[in-house]
């Protein structure tokens, strides 16, 4: 495992290569180019706040704050959707280039994962330039912020890497990875605060490492109380042991891919 | 055995691809069957039991039919393919020449690409600096360098691929089919490049399907058959075995045509 690392490093002038590449192929003839970076997420919001905060008149808090709220979940769960986009094909989706060169599949998942990032992160600076111009203010939980973000990205890490490999052996992958981010995302407090979960059953909900991790998110940020350590603790979990068992297939795979892509 | 390319008893197999697996449907299928035993997958052996050693000097050629198991040997060795059975062990920088323009991005410049295809074979930022030069002028592409490759035509990618891969320094080198690109001029060109880049490694592999290439160039050939070595020897001799029995095999085919179109099947023999 930290041989595989280590080779990421190694080669990152070629990861941010292929992602230069990757994203000058993606915005080729397109008038806005980069900008729908910026537009997307404004939208997601927009339509998201539409429905839950003006139809449903959910939240319970005042227009900015749960504008803040769901922008914070939507612009921070849209790196799990970038993933499904830009990691999820990037073994299979270079088939040409593995059987013709020997090059550690990994690396293209980390081009992927790099090209994920970089989009995602335009989405997290546009969320904090909305949360301080509606007012929203900062506690010292937020210097939990940074770890928190550690472990979204780890977890995102951990699932690219795991559907890459799968979508290499099981095509289904590609079709039923959005619906199930869809339905995680409904399952996990991203668009609505921790507060809707029923006490009785919180626990069972924060089982769900999405649902752990955007309800400390809503900890750290938005100041919601509840006993961070048992949602901190699932989250962990899930990484290390997502860790160990995806780099457990992983290992198992890589010496099958050129015999079936 | 002690070469600088050593395989021991190496086999390799595919699932036919007609049984490959692509949906979650047909997985479950399979299992089903599988569990009650009505079906096992097919496999096709691309290599069955090789064993070769290769070392310091050697220049092999390696000839056989079509899908006789040829690019599989070399991917294999290159370390593309892992091996079901045996072992590999190769020592040594291995560049592999497979196929030209592998890795491009259309969307990138000449110039890009150049670093692109750099570090894609493993070569760092400053040894890629030190080639680029002598790489522009050697694909002749002059301004068009700086253009994305989309704009290129096909001999402009063949001629900037071919150009990196002899400003390559390997070891090990494995040639899959000759790689003549280019106008007659750069044929040439090509021709006396890839000679220099022959000098430079230590060992080499050529699969070609030209005898003449192969004679000229090898120290040695082998003779790959349904997955298996079945002749390796001074080139002469193998080529003469392989022309011979490729006529053989020729004639009884054409008989057999011959045969099956005159009425009441023939008897031409």
């Amino acid at each position: 495992m930290i041989e595989l690392y280590r080779e990421i490093w190694k080669r990152r002038d070629l990861i941010n290569y292929m992602v230069v590449g990757q994203q000058q192929a993606a915005v080729f003839k397109s008038m806005l180019g980069g900008l729908w970076h910026v537009l997307v997420p404004l939208a997601q919001t927009g339509i998201y706040y539409f429905l839950v905060a003006v139809v449903f008149s959910a939240g319970g808090a005042k227009a900015s704050l749960s504008f803040i709220m769901i922008m914070m979940g939507i612009l921070h769960y849209a790196l799990f959707y970038h993933v499904a986009s830009f990691v999820q094909p990037a073994i299979h989706g270079n088939a040409s280039l593995l059987l013709q060169i020997k090059l550690e599949p990994i690396l293209l998942v980390a081009a992927g994962f790099v090209r994920s990032l970089r989009i995602w992160n335009v989405g997290i600076v546009i969320y904090f330039i909305f949360f301080f111009a509606l007012g929203g203010t900062i506690g010292m939980k937020a210097l939990a912020y940074p770890f928190l973000l550690l472990l979204l990205l780890l977890l995102a890490w951990v699932m690219g890497l795991l559907v890459s490999t799968a979508a290499v052996f099981v095509r289904d992958i590609e079709r039923l990875l959005p619906i199930l981010l869809q339905i995680l995302m409904y399952a996990s407090p991203v668009i609505y605060p921790v507060s809707f979960y029923p006490d009785r059953y919180l626990q069972l909900f924060l089982l769900n490492p999405f649902a752990s991790i955007f309800a400390l998110f809503h900890w750290s940020i938005l100041g919601a109380e509840f006993d961070v350590w048992f949602p901190l603790s699932v989250i962990v979990a899930w990484v290390l042991i997502g860790l160990l068992v995806t780099h457990a297939f992983y290992a198992w795979g890589r010496q099958r891919f050129t015999k079936v892509i | 055995m002690s070469g600088r390319i050593n395989l021991e008893n190496v086999s390799i197999r595919f699932r036919m691809s007609y049984h490959k697996i692509s949906s979650s449907t047909q997985a479950l299928a399979e299992i089903g069957r599988r569990i009650t035993r009505r079906w096992q997958p097919e496999y096709f052996t691309a290599l069955d039991n090789v064993s070769l050693s290769i070392g310091n000097g050697d220049i092999v050629g390696v000839i056989g039919r079509n899908g006789s198991g040829k690019s599989t040997l070399l991917r294999t060795v290159s370390g593309i393919y892992y091996p079901d059975k045996g072992s590999v062990s190769v020592t040594g920088r291995v560049s592999a020449l497979l196929q030209l323009c592998t890795g491009f991005n259309t969307q990138l410049s000449g110039r890009e690409n150049i670093v692109l295809g750099g570090l894609t074979l493993g070569l760092d930022q400053v040894q890629i600096r030190e080639q680029i030069g002598q790489i522009i002028e050697f694909a002749e592409l002059g301004e068009f360098i700086d253009v994305p490759m989309r704009y290129y035509s096909s001999g402009m990618m063949s001629r900037l691929s071919f150009a990196m891969v002899v400003s390559m320094e390997p070891d090990i080198l494995l040639i899959d089919e000759t790689l003549s690109v280019g106008d007659l001029e750069f044929q040439n060109k090509s021709q006396k490049a890839m000679g220099r880049l022959i000098e430079k490694a230590t060992c080499q592999m050529i699969v070609s399907h030209s005898l003449d290439t192969i004679r000229s160039l090898c120290t040695r050939v082998i003779l790959v058959e349904s997955g298996k070595i079945v002749m390796d020897d001074k080139p002469d001799v193998v080529v003469k075995e392989y022309i011979q029995s490729a006529r053989v095999e020729g004639e009884t085919t054409m008989a057999a045509q011959v045969n099956a179109l005159l009425p009441g099947g023939g008897a031409l023999q």
